[in-house]
């Protein structure tokens, strides 16, 4: 053993620059594997620990007052077992305030205490409310829109428009980021009735044990069978809101993981190239090794060897790289918990790392070093050196009969002088232009106009300008002052409310939207069938299509508000709202259920070349407090999106490295084994440029292909990443973000590839470039 | 070897009585060297006669004169030590007589026969080998010379004597597959 | 007592070579303590006997026996331990690690034949101190000159002290000084007891050094001699002939 220490550790002395690329590609390799894998570890734990501290709620109702009483309510706990409750509390869906020129809409519940049995709340500044005329909001709220304690809020739900001052800031678990769903707010109980011409009421439950999806379907189906019809009005459960909260997280995790692997193949493809190489070059030593008494078994473990020492080295700095790396990722969602950062502890996975890394080492040196245990000693003794790889190969000879200048001509055939090394090239340039055209297919994707918008509710549409009116405003009024307007084009007014319709969405609740006018103008897109022109027709996305296991063009029943509705799915769309639990419809269709309903947002669509922000302006000051007028800008980007792009840069940038390094190391093998031959060529008359250029023309060759090929297995990695993406999202993914590459632009990934292997072979080349011809020929 | 060119070279030294000519020559090749003063003496009558050499002293006791070498003498031995040797190769070897009479003969003791004289050479390059390094110890480097000379012969022998086995080895083969 | 090495009748054919078996029925025996050259034109067989011997190569019939142990029937693992210690290995182009220093390459050996590092080194030193290169042994062997890298070739051969020191064509890539220096050696080796197995196609090397001569020609044994110490006088070996100018 220590014999095979000794070997290795003389040989690694004289491979100094094969170690430090192996050391390096490692690093590479294993700090992104560890990223991955300790964000996949640590990422539930926060939501977990965070949710056990509140008392999270597992089950939340909201019930119409009208439809039920107080001793109703206080039976449901033990109707569906629950081991806690809490409320009943009052609450108002997106009741309107404004603080100075800005319009937001809260889910306002009336809360006397943040302490409670289920569903504490925990302050991070100032304190709960102790009388009308104040309010909390949440902290994600606060930072979003640049809310301090003090400030004063104009409810706009009535009249009156009563003023509430922000008291405190509260940390609520369920909800997610201000810049992803819409926010709630707490008033005293008392005030909460004020805010809104309507309300509900809203219970938490608890159970003694952390129940299941089917578990809570159950639970909710008691409910609605238990009571009066309409009475449940919405459910949603603990385990949505923890998907909601890791979905950004689950996306990163997925890529890191993913793209770690695809580091770690180039990084054996690389490994199993430097193991061949080594075994060429060392021929006659390893029977020489032979002679003196090493066994097979210690020839391949000296190999072996030559490359586990660096990989280890590699990964004491990558892993360690990997940890530090998660930190700001874990903070940031600890930091929307508002729980105190911890740094990652998972040593587990620092060991999967090392693990994973050692095997694949182990598997890429092992395979091409077995062939030097194989070797007679004696064969190797007195042949010398090793086979050539027909220098002269078949693609050599086919590639001299074009009229390339000579150099060039011979630099490519060399490349594939041993198809083996070039193939295993080809593929870490490959891994790396693959994961720079998803990289800059996903940036397309993300930042798509605002036809692309990774939609929320209110979200501008496919309009110039959206305008929102409070409840208490009428819907005529508004209508009228869009229709004076000279350069409105038309107007489509919308009416959304989310409401629990059996027949839709499984048991889930649903975002119904109602479209007055003509809706199909909206150009929202449509993946499969068309957009509803009839009364009864409806679209949906997939989520919801799979939910209620309807397909295009099937006839339904549905209720909604306690009424039966005879309903057809015409079209299947695109719409990340609520997850993808939407359905559309026209508003004539809602008028049976929900008669009376008017539209609370208008898109506008002006005439070409109008000022949409002068327009808005006009319509905002005919009534400052009850409308919110607003041109549609393309939404800034979201938090975890950039996340993910600045992700799946340094990924990029990463397996961009492992390429370079591949090439080099190929082209480093190919130029040493040549070496004589290289120097018969300068000795006949090639000039060192010349060699340059051969040289070159090999990796720009090995470069092309990994280029080529790498363009449709980018394509493909990015069309089932958004597919992933937008299944996440509850939807299908619509052509328009999969057609994110132009011709111009994929050539240019393409040249990528090229460039990428010619930076490898720069030092090659020169080195190659200068051997001294005296030297070379006169050695043995 | 020509003892003439023997004398006129001893004598280029310095000049030499007969007798200390004949000495001269037996140290020179320390007892390799067969000479007996008769042959010594008739030489330097003949070179006297060709005026290459010429007695230092009056005439008289012949045995008593020492001789020195003439101008014409000095030429003809510069001359002879600049020229190349292009006499035919000597081949005396008894062996290769032996081969030729025994292959018509078709003996069949060839192989015996060439065994026994390799083991000679062999035996011989050792013994040569011995010599050698005992000159070399005694600084005697021109007998070094002459035992070097005397091994590469004799290795030139064995080799000779391999490739006339491999020879009729090939023969004999070829004898065989014809049959 | 049993020879140290003995040969009984070993064949070895080479599947798509040539017509004739490198070695044809080969019975040879070599007793502790001999200096044995084997000589022989390419082709011979004289390198395959050495392989036999080494372990390198099994035998295709026949039986290859070194102190008692017979190498056609060893396993891999068994070949290699013996190897290490049973047989030194001296080649012509040296074969030194060229990634190891000096002193490296001759510890390797040692470790390989389960010496500990330490050990290892001291007797490494101790030999290349015999050998007269005591002060190479931190540089690489590329730096060396060709007299010096075989000795260091031999140190490493030695370090485990085997039972057989196996030299193919030890002097061939040497100047004849080197060469002598590297022939004196073994000799003197052979002196303190160590059998030396010499392969040679130069018959002045076999002759002068070795005390008994195999002459291998076409895979056979030809001839067997063991050279007698000189009793001859140099008349005997040498004679001058001179000859009287005629005219």
């Amino acid at each position: 053993m220590s014999a095979v220490m000794t070997k290795v550790l003389g040989d690694l002395r004289r491979r100094r620059l094969q170690a430090a690329i192996i050391a390096f590609v490692i690093f590479l390799a294993s700090g992104t594997t560890t990223l991955g894998l300790t964000l996949l570890q640590t990422s539930s734990d926060p939501w977990d620990r965070a949710f056990e501290a509140q008392k999270g709620a597992h089950l939340i109702v909201h019930f119409d007052r009208h439809k039920i009483d107080s001793a109703q309510l206080a039976g449901t706990p033990t109707l569906i077992g629950a081991s806690a409750a809490a409320g009943p509390w009052p609450l108002v869906y997106g009741a309107a305030f404004a603080l100075g020129t800005h319009k937001y809409q809260l889910d306002t519940v009336g809360r006397d205490s943040p302490q409670s049995d289920v569903e504490i709340l925990r302050l991070a500044a100032g304190r709960w409310v102790e009388g009308p005329g104040e309010i909390v909001i949440t902290r994600s709220f606060a930072d979003f829109n640049h809310v301090r304690l003090g400030d004063r809020l104009l409810s706009l739900g009535s009249l009156e428009k009563p003023t509430l001052v922000v008291v405190g800031e509260a940390v609520d678990i369920d909800e997610g980021g201000a810049e992803l769903g819409r926010q709630s707010a707490w008033v005293a109980q008392s005030q909460l009735p004020l805010l809104a011409p309507d309300w509900g009421y809203a219970m938490v439950y608890r159970f003694a044990q952390a129940p299941t999806t089917s578990e809570l379907t159950d639970k909710v189906a008691r409910l609605e069978a238990a009571l009066p019809p309409g009475a449940v009005q919405y459910s949603n459960d603990y385990l949505k809101f923890k998907f909601l909260f890791n979905a950004a997280n689950q996306l990163v995790v997925t890529f890191l993981v993913a793209f770690g692997i695809f580091a770690l193949l180039a990084c054996a493809a690389t490994i199993a190239n430097l193991i061949s190489g080594i075994v060429i070059a060392s021929y006659r030593e390893i029977g020489v090794m032979k002679a003196v008494g090493f066994t097979p078994l210690q020839v391949v473990g000296t190999l072996v060897g030559q490359m586990l020492v660096p990989a280890l080295a590699g990964c004491v700095l990558g892993i360690p790289a990997g940890v530090a790396l998660s930190i700001p990722l874990v903070d940031r969602a600890a930091a929307g918990l508002a729980l105190p950062s911890e740094p990652p502890f998972a040593p587990a996975m620092a060991l999967a790392t090392l693990l994973v890394v050692t095997a694949v080492v182990l598997l890429a040196a092992v395979l091409p070093g077995l062939r030097a245990g194989r070797l007679s000693a004696v064969g190797a003794i007195s042949l010398g050196s090793a086979p050539s790889g027909g220098r002269r190969s078949l693609v050599g000879s086919w590639l001299r009969k074009l009229p390339l200048p000579q150099p060039l001509a011979l630099g490519s055939g060399d490349a594939f002088a041993r198809p083996q090394r070039a193939a295993l090239t080809v593929l870490a340039v490959l891994v790396g232009v693959t994961t720079l055209v998803f990289a800059s297919g996903l940036q397309g994707s993300t930042h798509l106009d605002t036809k692309g918008a990774v939609g929320r509710i209110g979200d501008p549409r496919y309009a110039d300008l959206t305008v929102q009116r409070s409840i208490a405003y009428p819907d005529q009024k508004v209508m009228a002052t869009l229709a004076a307007q000279p350069e409105t084009d038309f107007v489509v007014g919308a009416a959304s409310s989310v409401e629990t319709v059996p027949g839709v969405g499984g048991r889930y609740p649903v975002l119904v939207v109602a479209y007055r006018g003509d809706s199909a103008r909206l150009a929202i897109p449509v993946i499969r069938g068309r957009w509803f022109n009839a009364p009864g027709e409806v679209v949906a996305p997939r989520a919801t299509l799979e939910a209620s296991h309807l397909n295009v063009g099937d006839r339904f029943q549905a209720v909604i508000r306690g009424r039966s509705v005879e309903l057809q799915v015409v079209g299947e769309i695109f719409s990340t709202s609520w997850l993808g639990r939407e359905i559309d419809m026209d508003l004539s269709t809602l008028a049976a259920a929900a008669p009376g309903m008017q539209p609370t947002y208008y898109f506008v669509k002006l005439k070409p070349g109008r000022d949409a922000e002068a327009y808005a302006r006009r319509v905002q000051a005919t009534e400052p407090d009850f409308l919110d007028a607003g041109a549609n800008r393309i939404p800034g980007s979201i938090s975890p999106v950039d996340t993910l792009n600045s992700v799946m840069l340094v990924l990029a940038a990463v397996l961009a490295l492992i390429a370079v390094a591949g090439v080099f190391n190929t082209l480093l093998l190919n130029t040493r084994e040549h070496a004589r031959e290289t120097a018969v060529l300068k000795a006949l008359g090639m000039t060192p440029l010349q060699v340059l250029a051969m040289v070159a023309a090999g990796a720009v060759l090995l470069g092309s292909v990994g280029g080529v090929l790498g363009l449709p297995a980018g394509v493909a990695v990015h069309r089932a990443m958004m597919q992933a993406l937008a299944s996440l999202l509850g939807n299908d993914m619509p052509d328009s973000f999969f057609r994110v590459f132009s011709a111009p632009g994929l050539i240019l990934l393409a040249l990528a590839g090229v460039a990428v292997a010619l930076v490898g072979s720069l030092l090659p080349a020169r080195w190659a470039a200068q051997t001294r011809v005296a030297e070379v020929l006169h050695s043995e | 070897m020509s003892l003439k060119f023997g004398v006129l070279g001893l004598l280029a030294e310095e000049p030499l009585h007969g007798y200390d000519v004949k000495n001269r020559f037996e140290s020179l090749l320390g007892g390799s060297w067969e000479v007996n003063f008769g042959q010594v003496y008739m030489t330097l009558q003949r070179l006297e006669r060709d005026g290459l050499i010429e007695a230092d002293g009056e005439r008289g006791d012949r045995r008593k004169l020492a001789y020195r070498l003439t101008a014409s003498g000095r030429k003809t031995l510069d001359d002879w030590l600049s020229r190349p040797e292009s006499e035919p190769q000597q081949l005396r070897e008894e062996i290769y007589l032996k081969l030729l009479l025994s292959t018509r003969l078709a003996d069949g003791r060839l192989d015996d026969l060439l065994m026994a004289q390799r083991r000679v050479y062999l035996q011989r390059l050792k013994d040569l080998a011995e010599f050698e390094q005992a000159a070399r110890r005694e600084g005697r480097d021109d007998l070094v010379l002459l035992f070097k000379g005397a091994i590469l012969h004799t290795e030139a022998d064995l080799k000779w004597t391999d490739a006339c086995a491999d020879e009729i080895r090939n023969s004999n083969r070829k004898g065989v597959e014809e049959t | 007592m049993t020879r140290l090495v003995e040969l009984s009748d070993v064949r070895k054919l080479y599947d798509g070579g040539a017509k004739y078996p490198a070695l044809n029925g080969v019975s040879l025996g070599v007793e502790r303590g001999e200096f044995l050259a084997v000589m022989g034109p390419s082709g011979s067989g004289k390198s395959t006997l050495l392989n036999l011997v080494a372990g390198l190569d099994r035998p295709t019939s026949g039986q290859v026996l070194v102190d008692g142990r017979d190498l056609g029937r060893a396993g891999e693992a068994e070949l290699a331990r013996y190897r290490r210690s049973g047989v030194g290995f001296v080649f012509q182009f040296f074969n030194l690690l060229g990634s190891l220093t000096v002193l490296e390459n001759v510890v390797v050996a040692a470790q390989l034949a389960g010496s500990g590092t330490a050990a290892a080194r001291q007797r490494a030193r101790e030999l290349l101190a015999q050998l007269g290169i005591a002060d190479q042994a931190a540089r690489y062997p590329a730096r060396l000159s060709g007299g010096q890298q075989q000795r260091v070739a031999i140190a490493r051969a030695l370090v485990n002290r085997p039972l057989l020191l196996l030299a193919d064509e030890p002097t061939g890539a040497l100047d004849s000084r080197s060469g002598e220096q590297v022939m004196e050696l073994l000799v003197e080796l052979n002196r303190g007891g160590q059998t030396v197995l010499l392969v040679t196609h130069d018959a002045k090397l076999a002759a002068r050094h070795a005390r008994r001569v195999v002459s291998l020609v076409d895979g056979k044994v030809a001839d067997d001699v063991v050279l007698q110490a000189s009793t001859a006088s140099a008349a005997e070996l040498v004679r001058v002939r001179v000859e009287e100018v005629v005219g």
